[in-house]
């Protein structure tokens, strides 16, 4: 059966070449945290959802953005304050330069559909950069990068970002910039640098997100004020296997 | 489903398919990655799907890449011998996937008029390998003869797994000749070594001279590797490693 994937437009927006910043529940939660944080902070106004037929309430293995064949989780609604929300993908947007768009991993049957979708609304918005807030665990503090083409990357070098990382960037962040790259629009990659936690890979990191937003705010010039960043942050059971609290 | 994307048609007369997607020890893509290094075999198709794992790969240099196949030509210019290559950063997780691709490359193949393909795989037996033989099967028994002329052995029974065996499965279905050369392996390493003994046999049916240095390099490289970390284990008075646990490397 061919898999569903559908948006809901909340309201128009009006966009001069925006930037849009994408993070999705990843390693140590660092680009989850970070949209969270721009959506409350900038603040932005949600303009658009996705949907998908792929998306999982309770994933059937973790971390969940190590998507496998043959374990698509199951479908479901989060509640909050006693209302069903499906998972979903959103699209936000500050004054009409920025795009924040907060992410879910969907299983591996949908991943690529969800990612290239996201590209497309991207692109017909205007989008002249993408970039994409995670982290990496091989250790050191700071923030690295990687990107779609090398002028981008020497750009980062001006600003003191350098590259660092090599190997797979896993999950929907990672296929963002992949099918970004694909459809022309240039793709950067910012990874704060972590700690992994192999027993709960999606551990909250604050402080490394906080050096990230510093960073994005820089670049950006978004005058973002990081002082409500809390030291110590909850996981969402979203992206957990299941656990006490979630029915079936 | 997976979609393949041409860029140019070469002009080939009845070329032979060679594939070799990344595997066991990377023996496949390591002997066909070099053939197309060494006979600079020109890039023409590229086969990105769904089926991928759902990832980029970050290059050294800091650029990223979308996982795909690719596909390759070569003509040689003294005989009518000419080449497409199928390689890859990647094979198709899923089985779906794999059978997708393995019918698109061959359906691409045979627009081209290919009657004769290989595939490169791997035959792993678990322990270390001190002179790879190389086991070859193929979808005309009468060819094995021919084959243990170049000094390869009979793989009778077993499985070949993912895209590389399904590609010599579904060209027998389709009436392509194929053979399937197998590099023997631990399974434990990138094996270099191993690529080298199939693609010498390999270049030999197809009566081509490839230079094998870079992978004779790759291979004393990882015998080195695994020399030091022999002494390392036959130190047993030594304090173990405080360098961390290696395993946590990992991004998302």
């Amino acid at each position: 059966m061919p898999i569903k994937t559908w948006v809901r437009e909340i309201r128009e927006v009006e966009l001069s070449q925006p930037v849009a910043l994408v993070g999705s529940p990843g390693l140590r939660s660092v680009g989850l945290i970070a949209v969270d944080y721009l959506v409350k902070k900038l603040p932005c106004r949600l303009f658009l959802e996705l949907y998908s037929g792929s998306f999982p309430a309770e994933y059937a293995l973790t971390p969940s953005y190590i998507a496998t064949p043959g374990f698509p989780g199951s479908g479901g609604v989060a509640l909050k304050n006693g209302v069903p929300e499906l998972p979903r993908v959103e699209f936000h947007s500050w004054r009409n330069r920025v795009i924040v768009i907060k992410g879910y991993q969907a299983d591996f049957e949908g991943q690529y559909q969800v990612a290239e979708t996201i590209i497309d609304h991207l692109h017909r918005l205007g989008t002249r950069r993408v970039v994409v807030l995670a982290a990496h665990g091989r250790g050191g503090e700071g923030v690295q990068c990687a990107a779609t083409d090398k002028r981008i990357l020497e750009e980062m070098a001006k600003q003191g970002i350098e590259t660092g990382y090599e190997g797979p960037f896993f999950g929907l962040s990672g296929l963002i910039l992949g099918m970004a790259m694909a459809k022309g629009i240039e793709g950067l990659a910012l990874f704060g640098l972590t700690t992994p936690m192999p027993e709960d890979p999606e551990t909250p990191d604050p402080a490394t997100t906080k050096t990230l937003l510093g960073k994005v705010s820089e670049l950006l010039n978004l005058s973002l004020d990081l002082s409500e960043l809390k030291p110590k942050i909850e996981k969402k059971p979203t992206a957990r296997k299941p656990e006490p609290g979630f029915s079936v | 489903m997976s979609v393949v994307k041409i860029y140019k048609k070469p002009e080939l007369k009845k070329p032979t398919l060679v594939g070799g997607l990344p595997g066991s020890g990377y023996v496949a893509k390591l002997a066909v990655d070099h053939l197309v290094k060494e006979l600079d075999a020109q890039l023409f198709g590229e086969i990105f799907s769904p089926a991928f794992p759902p990832q980029v790969l970050v290059k050294k240099d800091g650029t990223v890449e979308l996982m795909r196949n690719e596909l390759y030509w070569w003509r040689d210019g003294k005989s009518d011998t000419s080449l497409i290559v199928l390689t890859g950063n990647t094979q198709a997780v899923s089985p779906e996937g794999q059978y997708d691709i393995a019918e698109k490359v061959l359906d691409a193949a045979e627009s081209f008029g290919v009657e004769r393909m290989f595939t490169v795989a791997a035959f792993v037996i678990g322990e270390r390998v001190e002179k790879p033989r190389v086991f070859a099967t193929a979808t005309e028994p009468r060819l094995l003869d021919d084959l243990k002329k170049h000094g390869t052995v009979p793989m009778k029974e077993g499985n070949i797994g993912g895209t590389n065996g399904l590609l010599f499965g579904l060209a027998k279905l389709r009436g392509i000749q194929g053979i399937c050369l197998l590099g023997e392996t631990s399974g434990y390493i990138i094996d270099a070594k191993s690529a080298q003994a199939v693609l010498e046999v390999l270049t030999e049916i197809l009566g081509i001279r490839v230079d094998m240095s870079a992978l004779e390099n790759r291979a004393k490289e990882t015998e080195d590797f695994l020399r030091r970390m022999q002494e390392l284990e036959h130190r047993e008075e030594q304090p173990q490693s405080k360098k961390g646990d290696r395993g946590l490397f990992y991004i998302g």
